[in-house]
């Protein structure tokens, strides 16, 4: 007989056996690791979306798991109540100021939640208390006062984008001031604006309006100026149309028996005249040019002279300030006794 | 036309008496196997169908998990971390090896050994008249023959699954560590960080679904045999294939019922 079949009890009993201790062994195992039977503490944090959040999800510490996500709830004001857990193993971990930050993966690879521990001691957060989220209001407090203890990501990619992200936090700020500017330029184009830009651009407008009518009213006048013109134009032409006729101004003029020659011939008297009121007047222009020439020399030290009295009366105009302001002088200026000065002018000396 | 639908309607009404004659039976079984205990013969005969049913499958069942288990750790162990996931591995092993895999593999291992084993067995019974001489002797069939068998084969298929577990997510590692560097304190403390009551539950349950589909399967196809032995091999595929499809039904409604639970 085959030992199995003849040991069919023995052989069957230790196989049932080896699968009940194996599973207790491993139910054991679970219950230990899993701390099914430790104390939690269980605290709340409160976030803006629930994306990215699921309840299980695991909070750590770094590197240790140190809780779990309990439950996640939308209230009545929008945001996301997140319930968590700590092991009573990190309670003391949990102290003032610390955090909750969200850290997902740029590439889309899942994330999880990392507590950062508050600067300092102090015992550890009663149960049930908040737990703020970092990218809330009073987590942002703590941040900028750094009051929390955040070390820098060890993954290169999340780095990088927490170092984009305020930057673009930035720009979308710019970007929201420039569309308010644009809104507020666009509303004073419009018009609706009580501002000094609305105000201007209504003033603005008025005077345009005003060029308007100006330039109605120039039309008007240019018109009559052009019909003036057109009426001289006519003159001119036919005047052109006269000179153009062989029998008729020039020629008269020009005639031998014209008024020209008659004009002329009158023995170089008025000729005699001309050149003598022309030499007069040829004098009297090279004693402008000596005058001006003259002038032309002086004009620096004039400019000199007006540049010097504009600067003493300026320093004058200071000291009369000054002394006006001054409140230590409380008896007036001292009067001076006049001398007479050494200086005499050109026109005072005694030839 | 008409001889269709006299077909249509003909097979309909034998596929409803069918499914509750089965239904019958299955109750048949389920209240024998209450009192099948209480007697000391009946014991022995239980233990003979775990020997058969259940150790004489381990080589087998052990092999598949270990290969299947070393393969899972050494892809996620290459593959994963490549995308920062590597802690994902421990949760796939649970997934494939205990919930998913595990007890589906198994039931195919132990229908197709032991399943077409039992409707052959019955058939054999039927043909050479031995049903009728426990029936004239007063001996029921269904207390004496199907509830040992049924019995046996439940039992069996879920210490063959615990047994794969316990290759797939051990033995695999010893595999692992010959290629590759793993080191034991780590990885069984991720693996049962991984691994949840509820996985051990609905392996549990899942397997033990498909073993009564199994021998409730094969000793109804086994007791379908009327007069001929070449209608002992018929069976014992139809027993088979409508295992199969049973066991594959009944792990789907088991894993959409746990998804919809947890």
């Amino acid at each position: 007989m085959k030992f199995r079949i003849r040991f069919a009890q023995q052989v069957v009993g230790v196989f049932v056996l080896i699968a009940f201790v194996a599973v207790g062994a491993v139910i054991v195992s679970m219950a230990s690791s899993q701390r099914w039977f430790a104390r939690n503490y269980t605290y709340y944090s409160v976030f803006p979306s629930a994306e990215g959040l699921s309840a299980g999800m695991a909070i750590s510490f770094k590197g240790f798991t140190v809780g779990r996500v309990t439950d996640i709830t939308l209230r009545d004001q929008d945001e996301v109540v997140v319930d968590f857990y700590i092991q009573d193993t990190f309670i003391d971990r949990v102290i003032p100021n610390s955090l909750l930050q969200l850290v997902t993966s740029p590439i889309g690879l899942g994330g999880g939640l990392v507590l950062h521990q508050g600067r300092g001691t102090g015992d550890p957060l009663p149960e049930g208390t908040l737990i703020p989220a970092v990218n809330s209001k009073e987590g942002q407090h703590i941040v900028q006062n750094q009051l929390a203890l955040m070390p820098a990501s060890g993954d290169s990619i999340t780095r990088i984008i927490a170092q984009v992200e305020p930057l673009m936090l930035n720009v979308n700020n710019l970007l929201l001031s420039l569309d308010e500017t644009i809104g507020h330029v666009n509303t004073a184009l419009a018009g609706d604006q009580t501002g000094p830009l609305g105000v201007t651009l209504v003033q603005v407008q008025s005077l345009l309006e005003e060029v308007e009518r100006t330039l109605i009213e120039t039309r008007n006048q240019s018109t009559a100026i052009l019909a003036s013109v057109a009426v001289i134009a006519e003159n001119f032409e036919a005047t052109s149309g006269e000179l153009r006729d062989p029998t008729g101004l020039v020629p008269r003029l020009l005639d031998a028996d014209g008024s020209i020659t008659t004009f002329l011939n009158d023995n170089n008297v008025l000729f005699d005249q001309i050149e003598q009121m022309l030499v007069t007047i040829n004098a009297s222009l090279d004693e402008v040019n000596d005058l001006a020439g003259f002038v032309n020399s002086t004009q620096p030290q004039i400019a000199g002279i007006l540049e010097e009295s504009r600067a003493a009366i300026a320093t004058g105009q200071d000291v009369l300030q000054g002394v006006s302001n001054n409140p230590l002088i409380r008896r007036g200026i001292t009067p001076e006794i006049p001398q007479q000065s050494t200086f005499q002018s050109h026109r005072d000396a005694q030839f | 036309m008409l001889n269709f639908v006299e077909r249509t309607g003909k097979n309909t009404i034998t596929s409803v008496q069918n499914f509750f004659y089965a239904m019958g039976y299955f109750y048949r079984i389920l209240r024998d196997s209450l009192f099948y205990l209480r007697h000391k013969q009946s014991r022995r005969v239980l233990t003979f169908q775990i020997l058969f049913t259940g150790i004489e499958a381990l080589p087998v069942i052990a092999i598949l998990s270990v290969g299947l288990g070393a393969i899972i750790i050494i892809q996620g162990l290459t593959v994963l971390p490549q995308f920062g996931q590597g802690q994902l591995v421990y949760t796939i092993l649970i997934t494939v090896i205990t919930r998913e895999l595990g007890p589906i593999l198994t039931a195919f291992i132990v229908a197709a050994r032991s399943g077409t084993a039992i409707s052959t067995e019955l058939g054999n019974m039927v043909v050479s008249h031995e049903i009728e001489a426990y029936v004239a002797d007063g001996i029921d069939p269904i207390s004496y023959l199907v509830v040992p068998r049924f019995l046996g084969v439940t039992f069996s298929l879920v210490l063959l699954n615990l047994y794969f577990n316990i290759f797939g997510l051990l033995g695999s590692f010893v595999i692992t560590a010959l290629v590759t560097e793993i080191f034991l304190q780590d990885y069984l403390f991720n693996l049962l960080n991984a691994i949840s009551l509820a996985d051990i539950l609905v392996s549990v349950v899942k397997s033990a679904v498909a073993g009564m589909v199994i021998s409730v399967v094969a000793t109804y196809y086994g007791f379908k045999v009327e007069q001929s032995s070449t209608e002992v091999p018929v069976m014992a595929i139809k027993s088979v294939g409508r295992s199969f499809v049973l066991i594959i039904i009944t792990n789907a409604v088991i894993t959409v019922v746990y998804y919809l639970t947890i």
